[in-house]
C-alpha cells in the first residue's frame, strides 16, 4: 500500500466486485467469460473470467491500510488508514442518497499523528472499528472507534470542524474513540476474536495480546516475535496464525504460552498469511518478490497439547501467474477461489484444486473425490468396441461366455462382439483345425502336394512390389543347419531389413534354434491367427506343467514313468522298480509333493488302485488301460476350493458324491465345472 | 471416450479417500468430517450410502510421526498391512486371526533412511515373485537423493531387503502404484511426482543371478508426463493395469494408456468436477446422478464379513472355479486363502500352479489391428 504495492480485497457481500488499492482505490466487477466474449476494456482475470473497472477513488491519500465494512452495503463502505493515523471512512458508490451518506468522508483522528498499520472491523457490532498504530509515548496504539457516534452523542462528543482554509467541504471529525489500549506501544496487527463481540487480538511491538474490552485493565499476553498478521482460523476460533520474518507461527487461544506449531521457514520475509474461509484448515501465505503462494493443509483437529500429537501437515504451492504477487485475497464464499495482484496491478482469477483422490473399480469405471464431492466416470456405451480398454472389452467378453463355444468354436468370434476381423478369422482358423483334426481319418492324404506351399507362394506374390525375389532366392539357396555358419549370422541380422512381416519370420525360422521361435512369435505384424498355426505346427505340446510350491520347478518328470536320467534315484535311496516311480517329493528341492486328498499318499506315486473304482475298468484293453492309469495318476485339483488329489480319485469320489472330498469342505466342486456332469466315455458300461 | 457424472455423496468436508470392494460393487469414502460410508451399487448402476459410522477398531502405535499411508497386502498374503511414516519407517502389520481385527502383530520394519510418504504392495500372485513394496518419500532435505525404493521379501532370511532404489526420481513423490500383474513377466509402477512416470521393473532371471540375494531388475521408464503442469498427487491403475489415471495440481484427472507398441499417451482429461477440458471432448456432462442417498442402516454390513478382508488392494481375477489337470491351458490358480484352512490332515494342500514357459503378451490389445 506504499504506493507501489498495491493490495486486493473481495468486497464481502458482492461476491462478484473486489477492490485494488494502491494510491487510490479502484473497484472491480467480475465476470464470467464462459458464455460470451471478452467486453472492450475489461481485463481478462482467467481463462473464463474477467474485470470491469466500476470506478476509482482518489479521495484518500497516503493510504497504509483498508478495510471493508462487513455489514451489507449497496455503496461499498471502506474504512482507510492513513499514514498520519487518521481513519477516514470512504465510499466506492456513486448513490448519494443511501442511508450511509453521513458515513462517508468521517475522519477518526487520534491525538498524535503516527502511520495507522492496520484496521479491523468488529464481526459482531458492525460499527466497531479497531484501529492499530505505531508507537508514541505519550498515546495508546490501539484505538476503537464506533462509527455511528453521532448516534450516541452521550458516549462520544463530536466536532464539526472547519478544514484548513481553502477547502469549502465540511468534515465530520470524532477525536474521541471508544476504547484507547496500549499505551507507550506499537500494534501492527489486529483481529477481532469471534468468541466475544469484546475481545481483541493484537499483534503488539514483542509480544501477542488479547485486550478484554469488558475489563481494560487486563490483557492477556505473550512475548512473541511473531506479531504481524495475526489472524484467526474461521473453522476453529481457538486457532490463530501470525507470522514473523519467514516464519508462521500457529497459536491455540486455550494454551497460549507459546506457539503449538511454526510452519518451515521461508526463505523471505512473508506479506501476507489468510485462511481460507470455505474449507477448514487451509493457510494462504505469501513472501516478498515470489510467485507463488505456499498452501499449508492441517488435516487434524487442532488440540492445545500440541507438543504430544504431531499434527499432518500438507505443504503445496501454487503459482498463479509469472509475476511476483504484490497480494491475495480469499474470495468470502467460492469455494477454494482466490485473486491476486501484481505490483504492476495485473490480476489473476483462480481456484485451488483440492488434492483429488481416485480409484479405478474393478469393473471398469473411474471413482474420484473432488473437494467434498464425488464423480464416478465411465467408458461410453456406444463407442466403438476396438477404442475400448481392453479392461472393458474382457469384462463384456466374459459376460458374453466368450471363448465357451466349443462345438461352433468359430461363433467366439460373435461372442467377442464381432467386430474385430483379426479375431474372427483366428476363430475361423481354430474352427477349421478342429475341424480337419475331426476328419482327419476319413480323408486321405491326396492332394497335400499342392497345398505344402500355397501359403509361400502367396506371401512372394504379395511382397512382389518392393522385393527382389532374386536376392531371397540367392539368400535361401545358401542355407544351411549348421549353427554358427557365417549364412546364419547374415540372414538373422539382414532379415530385420524385409518389410514384408512374413518374409521376416521366415528367415527368423530358418536362422532360430530348435524350440526357440520368439522371432516368429513375437512379431506383432503377423496376424494372431497365423502366430497361432505356426505355435501349433512347430511349438512342442508340453509347455504346461506342474511346478513345485516350494522351488517352482517343473515336477513332470518325477511323476512321469520314464526314469530320471543321468544319476538314479537309487542314488537317493529311493529303490523299487524303475518303471513305477515312486517318487513323491519334488525333484528340484526334494521336498514333498501335496497328498491326494482321499489316499492320503502324496502325489506322484502311481495310484495302485482307485478306491471305489470299478471292475470295469480292468476289462477294457490294454492299451487304452495304459492310458486311463496315465491320466489317473494325475494333479487335479478344485480351483475354488483348492482340493485335489489324484485324477482318478477325484473322479471315482464325484461319481457318488457332490461335495469335495475334504472334510469340512461343502465346495461342490464338480458341479461348479462347465464339463463336470458329463461322464467320461470309458465309464458308461453296461 | 470417458465420461464423468457427479454422485451425491452427502459428506460435510472434504473426502480424502475412495476404495472398491473386490468386485466393484461396494465403494468406500472417508472424509474430514470424521465419517466412514459405505456404498452399494444396484442394479441400475446408481449408488447407494448403506452404512455410515465413526469407528475405531483399533489403534498401531508404533509410530511416533506421522503415519503418511496404509496399505492392505495383496489377498493371497493374508491380513498384512504395511504403513510408512515420516520417521522413514516401513512397518509390516498381520492379523493372525481374520476374526480378530484388534490383534495386529507387528512383522516387519524397513528403514528407508527418508521420510515416507506413499507405499504400494507389488500386487501379482504368482509364486516366481517374492513380496514387494515400492515405497516414495516426498523428504525435502537437499542430501536425500533417489526418491523411490522397493524392498523385497527374501525367503531364506525372513526379511525385506531393498532390492532397487530407482536413482532417477529425484523430486518428492506423492503417490505410487503398482499395476495388477495378470501375468506379465515384468512388474509396472506408476509414480506421481512433479510429473507422472511409469516404470517397468523385469526381473533378471535368478539362474543369472547369484542365489539368495534380492532380485536384480531390469528397470527402464516407459513414459514421463508433464501435462499436469505442476504437482502430481495421486496415480491409480485399472484392474488390467492398461489404464492409468493421475491427479493433480491443475484440478484435471488425465488418463493415460499404452498402446501395442508401449508408447503411452493421454486418452482423456477431465476437470475436477467432472466437466471435459475445453477442446478435449465434444460431448458435454451427463446429467448429475438421480441416485439418492438412503441414510437407512438396515442394510448395513455385517460387521465381521465387512471386516475380513475390508477392501483390500485389486487382486488379479480368479480364475474360473474349474477342475483342471496340467494339461489344461489354464491361468494360474490364486493361491490358497486362509480363510478355507479346515481341520482335516489334508486342508494345507497346496497345489502346485500349472505355468506356461512361454509368456506372451496377453495383455496388448489386439496388436494387429494396425499391422500389416
Amino acid at each position: 500500500m506504499s504506493g507501489t504495492k498495491p493490495d486486493i480485497l473481495w468486497a464481502p457481500h458482492h461476491v462478484d466486485r473486489f477492490v485494488v488499492c494502491d494510491s487510490e482505490l479502484s473497484l472491480y466487477h467480475v465476470e464470467s467469460t464462459v458464455n460470451s466474449e471478452l467486453k472492450a476494456g475489461s481485463l481478462r482475470l482467467s481463462e473464463d473470467s474477467a474485470a470491469t473497472l466500476l470506478s476509482i477513488n482518489s479521495d484518500t491519500p497516503y493510504m497504509k491500510c483498508v478495510a471493508w465494512y462487513l455489514n451489507y452495503d449497496p455503496e461499498c463502505l471502506l474504512a482507510v488508514g492513513q499514514a498520519n493515523g487518521r481513519v477516514v471512512l470512504t465510499s466506492l458508490g456513486q448513490d448519494h442518497n443511501s442511508k450511509f451518506k453521513d458515513l462517508i468522508g468521517k475522519e477518526f483522528v487520534p491525538k498524535h499523528a503516527r502511520q495507522c498499520n492496520t484496521l479491523a472491523w468488529n464481526p459482531l457490532d458492525s460499527n466497531w472499528l479497531a484501529a492499530g498504530l505505531d508507537k508514541h509515548r505519550a498515546d495508546f496504539s490501539v484505538l476503537i472507534w464506533d462509527i455511528c457516534s453521532k448516534y450516541t452523542p452521550d458516549i462520544v462528543p463530536m466536532e464539526k470542524v472547519k478544514l484548513s482554509a481553502g477547502e469549502t467541504e465540511t468534515t465530520l471529525l470524532v477525536t474521541k474513540p471508544l476504547y484507547e489500549l496500549g499505551q507507550n506501544d506499537a500494534c501492527l496487527s489486529l483481529c477481532w476474536l469471534p468468541r466475544d463481540q469484546k475481545l481483541l487480538l493484537a499483534g503488539m511491538h514483542r509480544n501477542l495480546a488479547i485486550f478484554d474490552l469488558r475489563n481494560t485493565s487486563q490483557k492477556m499476553f505473550v512475548n512473541t516475535k511473531a506479531v504481524q498478521g495475526v489472524t484467526v482460523d474461521p473453522y476453529f476460533h481457538d486457532r490463530v496464525a501470525s507470522f514473523y520474518e519467514g516464519q508462521v507461527a500457529i497459536w491455540d487461544l486455550r494454551k497460549f504460552e507459546k506457539p503449538v506449531l511454526t510452519l518451515t521457514e521461508q526463505p523471505k520475509p512473508l506479506t501476507k498469511v489468510a485462511w481460507c474461509p470455505t474449507r477448514t484448515g487451509l493457510l494462504a501465505t505469501l513472501t516478498r518478490d515470489s510467485n507463488i503462494i505456499r498452501l499449508y493443509d492441517m488435516q487434524h483437529t487442532p488440540t492445545p497439547i500440541g507438543d504430544e500429537t504431531e499434527p499432518t501437515i500438507i505443504e503445496r504451492s501454487v503459482q498463479p501467474c509469472d509475476n511476483y504477487i504484490a497480494s491475495f485475497a480469499w474470495h468470502p464464499t467460492s469455494q477454494n477461489r482466490m485473486i491476486v495482484v501484481t505490483p504492476n496491478r495485473t490480476m489473476s482469477d483462480f481456484t485451488v484444486f483440492e488434492r483429488i483422490s481416485l480409484a479405478w473399480s474393478p469393473i471398469t469405471s473411474l471413482m474420484w473425490a473432488c473437494g467434498r464431492h464425488l464423480y464416478e466416470c465411465t467408458e461410453e456405451e456406444n463407442d466403438n468396441s476396438l477404442e475400448k480398454d481392453i479392461a472393458t472389452k474382457m469384462r463384456l467378453r466374459a459376460l458374453s461366455r466368450y471363448g465357451l463355444d466349443t462345438e461352433q468354436v468359430w461363433r467366439n468370434h460373435i461372442l467377442a462382439g464381432n467386430e474385430d476381423p483379426q479375431l474372427k478369422s483366428l476363430w475361423y482358423t481354430l474352427h477349421f483345425m478342429k475341424q480337419y483334426t475331426e476328419d482327419m481319418d476319413q480323408k486321405s492324404p491326396g492332394n497335400k502336394g499342392s497345398l505344402v506351399y500355397a501359403g509361400i507362394k502367396s506371401i512372394v506374390k504379395s511382397s512382389l512390389g518392393d522385393l527382389n525375389l532374386n536376392v531371397v532366392a540367392m539368400a535361401l539357396s545358401g542355407y544351411t543347419d549348421e549353427k554358427n555358419s557365417l549364412w546364419r549370422e547374415m540372414c538373422s541380422t539382414l532379415r530385420l531389413q524385409l518389410n514384408n512381416p512374413y518374409l521376416c519370420v521366415m528367415f527368423a525360422f530358418l536362422t532360430s534354434e530348435t524350440g526357440s521361435y520368439d522371432g516368429v512369435l513375437y512379431e506383432n505384424k503377423v496376424a494372431v491367427r497365423d502366430r497361432v498355426a505356426f505355435a501349433c505346427k512347430f511349438l512342442s505340446d508340453t509347455q504346461v506343467f506342474v511346478s513345485c510350491n516350494f522351488c517352482g520347478k517343473s515336477i513332470s518328470y518325477s511323476c512321469s514313468a520314464v526314469p530320471h536320467q543321468g544319476r538314479g534315484f537309487s542314488q537317493y535311496g529311493v529303490s523299487g522298480s524303475p518303471t513305477k516311480s515312486k517318487v513323491t517329493s519334488c525333484p528340484g528341492c526334494r521336498k514333498p509333493l501335496p497328498r491326494c486328498a482321499l489316499c492320503l499318499i502324496n502325489m506322484g506315486t502311481p495310484v495302485s488302485s482307485c478306491p471305489g473304482g470299478t471292475k470295469s475298468d480292468e476289462k477294457v484293453d490294454l492299451s487304452k488301460d495304459k492310458k486311463l492309469a496315465q491320466f489317473n495318476n494325475w494333479f487335479t485339483w478344485c480351483h475354488n476350493c483348492r482340493h485335489g488329489g489324484h485324477a482318478g480319485h477325484m473322479l471315482s469320489w464325484f461319481r457318488d458324491h457332490a461335495e469335495c472330498p475334504v472334510s469340512a469342505c461343502t465346495c461342490k466342486c464338480m458341479q461348479l465345472d462347465t464339463t463336470g456332469n458329463l461322464v467320461p466315455a470309458e465309464t458308461v458300461q453296461p | 471416450m470417458f465420461v464423468a457424472r457427479s454422485i451425491a455423496a452427502d459428506h460435510k468436508d472434504l473426502i480424502h479417500d475412495v476404495s472398491f470392494d473386490f468386485h466393484g460393487r461396494r465403494m468406500a469414502t472417508c472424509s474430514s468430517d470424521q465419517s466412514v460410508k459405505v456404498w452399494d451399487k444396484s442394479e441400475s448402476g446408481d449408488w447407494h450410502c448403506t452404512a455410515s459410522w465413526k469407528v475405531k477398531r483399533t489403534t498401531l502405535v508404533d509410530s511416533r510421526t506421522s503415519v503418511t499411508d496404509v496399505k492392505f497386502a495383496p489377498k493371497h498374503m493374508g491380513l498384512m498391512l504395511a504403513t510408512c511414516s515420516a520417521d522413514g519407517i516401513v512397518r509390516i502389520y498381520e492379523a493372525p486371526d481374520v476374526m480378530n481385527l484388534s490383534q495386529w502383530s507387528l512383522q516387519h520394519e524397513i528403514s528407508c533412511k527418508l521420510s515416507c510418504s506413499c507405499i504400494s504392495w507389488n500386487p501379482s500372485s504368482s509364486r516366481a515373485h517374492s513380496p514387494m513394496i515400492a515405497v516414495g518419500s516426498d523428504d525435502s532435505s537437499p542430501n536425500a537423493m533417489a526418491k523411490v525404493q522397493i524392498f523385497e521379501y527374501n525367503e531364506n532370511t525372513r526379511k525385506y531387503a531393498k532390492a532397487e532404489t530407482l536413482m532417477t526420481v529425484t523430486d518428492p513423490v506423492h503417490d505410487i502404484a503398482f499395476a495388477p500383474n495378470l501375468g506379465r513377466s515384468f512388474h509396472i509402477l506408476a509414480i506421481a511426482t512433479k510429473d507422472v512416470r511409469i516404470f517397468t521393473l523385469k526381473p533378471v532371471r535368478k539362474e543369472l543371478t547369484s542365489s539368495g540375494g534380492p532380485t536384480k531388475f531390469e528397470i527402464h521408464i516407459v513414459a514421463q508426463f508433464d501435462n499436469h503442469n505442476s504437482q502430481v498427487w495421486r496415480v491409480s491403475w485399472n484392474i488390467t493395469g492398461t489404464v492409468l489415471a493421475s491427479s493433480g495440481d491443475d484440478g484435471c484427472v488425465r488418463l493415460w494408456k499404452a498402446n501395442y507398441m508401449d508408447n503411452w499417451k493421454c486418452t482423456g482429461i477431465l476437470k475436477g468436477n467432472g466437466s471435459p477440458v475445453n477442446g478435449s471432448s465434444q460431448q458435454g456432462t451427463s446429467n448429475p446422478s438421480l441416485g439418492s442417498t438412503i441414510p437407512s442402516l438396515q442394510n448395513s454390513l455385517n460387521g465381521s464379513s465387512a471386516g475380513r478382508y475390508f477392501f483390500t488392494p485389486l487382486d488379479s481375477p480368479r480364475a474360473g472355479s474349474r477342475w483342471s489337470s496340467y494339461a489344461q491351458l489354464l491361468p494360474p490358480p490364486p493361491p490358497p486363502l486362509v480363510e478355507h484352512s479346515c481341520d482335516a490332515d489334508t486342508a494345507n494342500l497346496q497345489y502346485p500352479h500349472p505355468r506356461r514357459r512361454y509368456l506372451s503378451r496377453p495383455l496388448n490389445p489386439l496388436p494387429e489391428n494396425e499391422g500389416i
